[in-house]
């Protein structure tokens, strides 16, 4: 039987969500029965056309680092990242796709997911969007759209709890870390602002932890445990030596477990036993927080600089929802509280709130498509809310400013603007730099903020315009853009002569992918089993 | 009949004297390299053959506008002569101005030739008086009025009808400071240049203030202050104080010619012209060397603030970019260099603000290496890293906040750029911002 569903696709662990015959989302267990998966991939050494994913893969990490691959959502839109494995490299689109294909094999209790709204960090641009989709096209899913992952929690939240006013959704999962403001008001919800870090998760606090082992470890023996440069990356990064490979994983696993410890503990101790001895090592609750405390910082200055995208002070904001793993750690609320004057609320297991909005976005979209697909039941409760989403990022493109007075400079102009509603559309009219030119290149550019320095402007995509003969300098061009609300950008330029060229981005040259391209990688990986 | 032999001899030999004379007269303009004075005005022969003065009044410095593309000048011949009246007193600065030849070339080869102007005669004739100079453009005098002579040439768009069409200008400077003039009435400035190659010209006239006007047989055209590209006088403030008490390194001017280089690609691309502004790089760079410590930030100083009478905003901060990106030339930025830039940042009156941007763009913190001489302390290290994110000292808490805020929401855009460098910045950037929001949290009054 085959259904719809939402996937929240972490960095640490993933999860599926459908909506039961009731209209309400519920997570599916994979047939290990944890609703919760790993997003962590193990190549066996033995099985060549094989690829584990979950909770197996996770126990191979400090076994078998070197055939292991975590954390790939950080590397996602990254067209040089490889991991090498078996004589193969993969990319993390297809990393990604095989996660995607273990939920979809294995959380199958209400039927085989088919159709899927598959979730991305707010703070995702373009690029890492449609390597999301890809992935999700890779996994042999119908991928109906993606959401962004406050944006599905909030959705959640909105549905199942009478909540009205604004709402801040602070979302602190494994890798990433995502503010939403939002408006609701009787049945809708309407995104103001998104803001996020992509590298201020869970994983950077088992690291910190691990730079504190180091130093109690120096402070014994003289020594470092591990070398420097493995201790101050923040990339996933793998060490040469397979030796402190290994110790690296397992020191990492330790942070872990010591990390979820102190939640509930004020104090833990162990006992790191290395080649140069032993070494007992002592973390308070007080002097995690401390260390951690940066990052703290950097949440609560990405809360005011999305209350002052949204226009709205702390006490404008009648409720604060957590969402992630790592709100578990205590600080992180306690700073919430303080900034926002208000408890922040964990209604539910805060693992789970993305994917469960993730299925009832995914409910919406099949409403919109075929009304007819839902029984009435699950339709009235899909209504309950409306969702307005905005525009995630601003669009521009590179052109030659005159106005400055001295040399044409290339400048980044400004297209649509981050946070307008969807769909949203601009035009701005442009025109050609010298006589005889026969075609004008588009370079469409996304930036997190304004930007006007092209060097500052990610460019996301181009294409060629190409003019008539004989063209005089100053001849017209107007550049139209649109974003709808499946997060996609569309380009589109109308010539003075009334002709109209349709711009087909190609994103980034090495990340463009054609249909038989997709097709290729699409069978490839089908001859791997996924476990 | 001897009588009569004598007489016809002597007839003879005065229109054969006559002749030489006359001959003589005609080809010393050519040989003398010095200017001459003539005092008779009638029997001058430019008085005699003066064409109808054209009447100029120096126009007020309009908005600026983009020189049209320039009507291919007629008649095409060798010489031109045109005749300029200017009211007013010489002696009180009414006829300051430099002659500007700009030399015009009409191609439908890739190449130009160089040194179209083979000669230049000034002449002023007023009521009394006339003033003549004679500028034969040779190595000779290139070298001897090298600062006066100058090169420039400008592309200008193919013209619809013939798309290969290349229009090259040449740019000469010639001081009428030579010149006397009469203190009252009219004077009247007149130009013969005598072009190479056949080709033709035009003429245009250029005050010490900048304003160009052009005069041709079509009329005139007049525009504002060209902006100059800030080399020569950022040169001698780099040169003034990046290498100090060093000769200049030569891994150092390479980077400097790449960059005049790259510089003079997007105004007006000349090989010769190039490598004519890269010697000019290294004289200013060597001549620099030989001076004191003193010396070198005395003429820094000079010339930034001669730049900040001068310059608009833009070029001054140009002026400012230009130093940067020669600092950044090693990969390192030490403390000295970022001191210096502060001084710069002083002198050329650029904003803050922009300066912050430019510093950061071109000396990014992953270039900055710490002072050895200092003592690593907190207090000199949060000092330091204020001063990096634009902290000012006397900012309230609330002013900090918003400040840092600002900073962070900047460069968490950047934290995901593709280029690894500018990803790399914004990473010790967030976490200097984090670092100090982090101690202001802690100081704060209100914490916990």
């Amino acid at each position: 039987m085959k259904t719809f569903a939402g996937i929240d696709l972490g960095t640490t662990y993933s999860a599926l969500a459908v909506l039961n015959d009731q209209g309400k989302p519920e997570v599916v267990p994979n047939l290990a029965g944890d609703r919760l998966t790993p997003s962590v991939v193990w190549f066996p050494q033995e099985q060549e056309d094989v690829a584990r994913v979950g909770a197996e893969a996770k126990q191979m990490v400090a076994q078998q680092p070197e055939r292991v691959v975590q954390f790939v959502k950080r590397h996602m839109g990254e067209p040089a990242y490889r991991f090498s494995a078996g004589g193969r490299e993969w990319s993390a689109v297809e990393i990604s796709a095989l996660i995607l294909r273990k939920l979809k094999e294995e959380c199958v209790q209400r039927g085989e997911a088919s159709d899927v709204i598959v979730t991305v960090p707010a703070h995702f641009d373009e690029v890492q969007r449609k390597a999301t989709m890809e992935a999700g096209l890779l996994a042999g899913l119908n991928v109906l759209g993606l959401i962004n992952e406050p944006t599905a929690a909030a959705l959640y939240y909105a549905s199942s709890h009478e909540m009205q006013g604004n709402v801040l959704v602070y979302d602190l999962g494994g890798g990433t870390f995502d503010v939403t403001v939002l408006e609701i008001k009787g049945t809708e919800v309407r995104i103001l602002t998104s803001k996020g870090d992509g590298y201020l998760g869970g994983i950077d606090f088992d690291r910190t932890i691990v730079r504190h082992y180091d130093a109690e470890h120096r402070a014994a023996h003289g020594t470092p445990l591990l070398p420097e440069a493995i201790l101050l990356s923040r990339a996933n990064a793998t060490p040469p030596d397979a030796e402190v490979r290994e110790l690296y994983q397992r020191l990492l696993d330790l942070a872990e477990k010591d990390k979820r410890a102190l939640g509930a503990r004020p104090q833990i101790t162990r006992v790191l036993t290395t080649p140069a001895g032993e070494t007992k090592v002592t973390l308070t609750r007080e002097r995690f927080e401390e260390l951690i405390s940066a990052y703290v910082a950097k949440t609560e200055m990405l809360v005011e600089n999305a209350l002052e995208d949204a226009k709205l002070r702390p006490r404008d904001v009648q409720a604060t929802l957590l969402v992630g793993g790592s709100t578990r750690v205590p600080v992180f609320a306690r700073s919430l509280e303080q900034l926002m004057g208000i408890p922040p609320l964990a209604v539910v297991n805060v693992d789970e709130a993305v994917a469960l909005g993730a299925a009832l976005a995914a409910g919406k979209r099949i409403q919109e498509r075929s009304p007819r697909a839902l029984s009435p039941v699950v339709s009235a409760e899909v209504s309950k809310t409306r969702l307005t989403d905005v525009c995630n990022h601003y669009f521009g493109v590179l052109v030659l400013d005159r106005r400055s007075g001295g040399h044409p400079v290339v400048r980044n102009t400004i297209m649509l603007r981050k946070n307008t509603p969807l769909p949203c559309s601009e035009n701005q009219v442009f025109s050609t730099v010298q006589a005889n030119q026969r075609s004008v290149l588009i370079r469409i550019t996304q930036t997190a903020e304004y930007e006007t320095d092209p060097d500052y402007a990610r460019q996301i995509g181009q294409f060629q315009v190409p003019l008539p003969p004989n063209c005089p300098a100053g001849f017209g061009l107007k550049l139209r853009y649109t974003y709808d609300t499946d997060q996609r950008l569309h380009c589109e330029a109308v010539l003075a002569n009334g002709r109209s060229f349709e711009g087909t981005l190609q994103l980034d040259g090495q990340n463009a992918t054609s249909q038989s391209e997709l097709r290729e990688k699409q069978q490839k990986l089908e001859k791997f089993t996924v476990e | 009949m001897p009588i009569f032999g004598f007489v016809a001899f002597v007839l003879l030999l005065s229109v054969l004297l006559r002749a030489a004379y006359r001959l003589w007269r005609r080809f010393q303009p050519r040989r003398r390299r010095s200017s001459r004075r003539e005092h008779d005005a009638s029997r001058h022969p430019a008085a005699k053959r003066a064409a109808p003065p054209v009447q100029i009044v120096l126009p007020p410095v309009s908005s600026v506008a983009d020189l049209p593309p320039p009507k291919w000048a007629e008649p095409k011949r060798s010489e031109l002569h045109v005749n300029f009246v200017r009211e007013g007193d010489p002696a009180k600065g009414d006829w300051d101005m430099t002659f500007v030849v700009m030399a015009q070339a009409r191609l439908t080869a890739a190449d130009r030739p160089l040194r179209l102007v083979r000669e230049v005669i000034l002449t002023t004739v007023g009521p009394d008086k006339i003033g003549r100079a004679v500028h034969t453009i040779n190595a000779e005098w290139k070298q001897k009025n090298r600062e006066d002579f100058e090169y420039s040439s400008r592309k200008l768009s193919p013209t619809a009808l013939d798309t290969n069409a290349k229009e090259w200008l040449e740019v000469l400077r010639v001081p009428v400071n030579q010149l006397e003039f009469a203190r009252r009435g009219q004077n009247v400035l007149r130009a013969r240049v005598t072009w190479r190659d056949g080709e033709t010209g035009r003429l245009i006239l250029q005050t010490e203030a900048g304003c160009q006007i052009e005069v041709t047989d079509a009329g005139y055209l007049d525009r504002k202050e060209e902006q100059t590209q800030p080399e020569w006088p950022s040169l001698r403030v780099v040169a003034a104080v990046l290498h100090l008490g060093q000769a200049p390194a030569e891994a150092a001017v390479k980077q400097l010619e790449k960059w005049v280089d790259a510089m003079t690609a997007k105004g007006d691309r000349q090989p010769p012209m190039v490598a004519y502004r890269v010697a000019r790089v290294r004289q200013i760079m060597q001549d620099a060397a030989r001076r004191s410590e003193s010396e070198r930030e005395i003429q820094a100083r000079d010339a930034c603030r001669h730049l900040a009478k001068v310059m608009n905003p833009d070029g001054r901060a140009g002026a400012l970019e230009f130093f940067f990106r020669y600092a950044a030339f090693d990969g390192k930025v030490t403390p000295k260099e970022l001191n210096f830039a502060k001084q710069l940042t002083e002198w050329l009156e650029v904003p803050a603000q922009r300066a912050r941007e430019l510093r950061d763009k071109f000396l990014p913190v992953t270039m900055h290496v710490p002072d050895p001489a200092a003592a690593p302390s907190a207090g000199a290290d949060s000092g330091a890293e204020e001063s990096l994110l634009g902290l000012r000292p006397g900012m309230s808490p609330e002013q900090r906040r918003q400040h840092l805020n600002a900073e962070y929401r900047k460069w968490n855009a950047r934290a995901d750029h593709p280029d690894l460098r500018i990803r790399e910045q914004a990473r010790l950037m967030i976490e200097k911002i984090a670092g100090l929001r982090q101690r202001a949290s802690e100081n704060s009054p209100t914490a916990p």
